[in-house]
């Protein structure tokens, strides 16, 4: 009964979140959704995954989706729009389909899970697997999320160079034409100029 | 406990939500709330079955 009635509250604010065009509207409802997962993990005897739900998810990503709606400050002029829905079928449906499959099929389809020890779910037994059994995958992990960040950082840096560079470019072109079309002699000595000046590097070499 | 069938059928239907919202919708924003849903509906695909795991594997810990 708890069940069906968090279900059902997870489920109505999912479509809640995504249906709504105000931004952040849309994040309080997903707030809501979970926390209804939290609920859910609890049920499931899972209580140290549902305190880091809650304090991961509702916490920390909900204030990040929170300031980026505060930068942005966008609304949507169109609620659902179809373009560009092949390409994100292409890239998305796949991959993600396949995630949630591989996870799914390690579920028995029926039947009721197999009884746990007790202290499944705790602090300390979770401690242990992940500090003593899958200590190299957990540091692995840690490297990646590194490297990542990085990646991410370089790659912004470098795109604003690179826009820095194609204005600068641009405007030396404007200027160069609106100085032709001042003095067309000038330019003429402009373009002789650097001739000469080729001429002379490579005269030096 | 209730069968792991229940807890798929909760977690697929987080899934489709996530995905149309993906598929669906022009702002970023929401598209990575959506994301954050699949990924949730993953998680809670997985859970259930730590049954079969702990009964395949041993005890998860060995303290």
């Amino acid at each position: 009964m708890v069940f069906l009635l968090l279900s059902i509250g997870i489920v109505a604010m999912a479509l809640f979140c995504m249906t709504r065009r105000n931004p952040v509207t849309a994040v309080m409802s997903l707030v809501a959704t979970f926390f209804g997962l939290a609920g859910i993990y609890a049920m499931l005897s899972a209580h140290f995954l549902a305190v880091l739900q809650v304090l991961v998810y509702a916490g920390a990503i909900m204030v990040l989706f929170i300031f980026v709606v505060m930068i942005l400050n966008r609304e949507e002029s169109t609620l659902i729009s179809l373009r560009g829905l092949p390409t994100r079928v292409l890239v998305w449906r796949p991959g993600s389909t396949c995630c949630w499959c591989s996870a799914a099929s390690r579920s028995p389809q029926r039947g009721v899970p197999a009884p746990i020890p007790q202290t499944f779910g705790t602090v300390a037994s979770i401690g242990n697997v992940l500090f003593r059994d899958f200590v190299f995958p957990f540091e692995a992990i840690s490297v990646l999320l590194l490297v990542a960040v990085v990646g991410g950082v370089t790659i912004s840096r470098s795109d604003r160079k690179a826009k820095d560079a194609v204005d600068a470019a641009e405007k030396r072109i404007a200027i160069e034409h609106l100085a032709t079309a001042d003095y067309p002699e000038a330019a003429d000595n402009l373009d002789n100029a650097e001739h000469d000046d080729g001429q002379a590097a490579g005269g030096h070499h | 406990m209730l069968p792991t069938f229940y807890y798929l059928c909760l977690s697929f239907a987080l899934f489709v939500i996530g995905t149309a919202g993906v598929l669906l919708r022009r702002n970023a924003l929401i598209v990575l709330m959506g994301i954050e849903l699949q990924l949730n509906a993953g998680n809670l695909a997985m859970l259930p079955s730590r049954g079969s795991w702990v009964t395949r594997r041993g005890t998860p810990s060995r303290s």
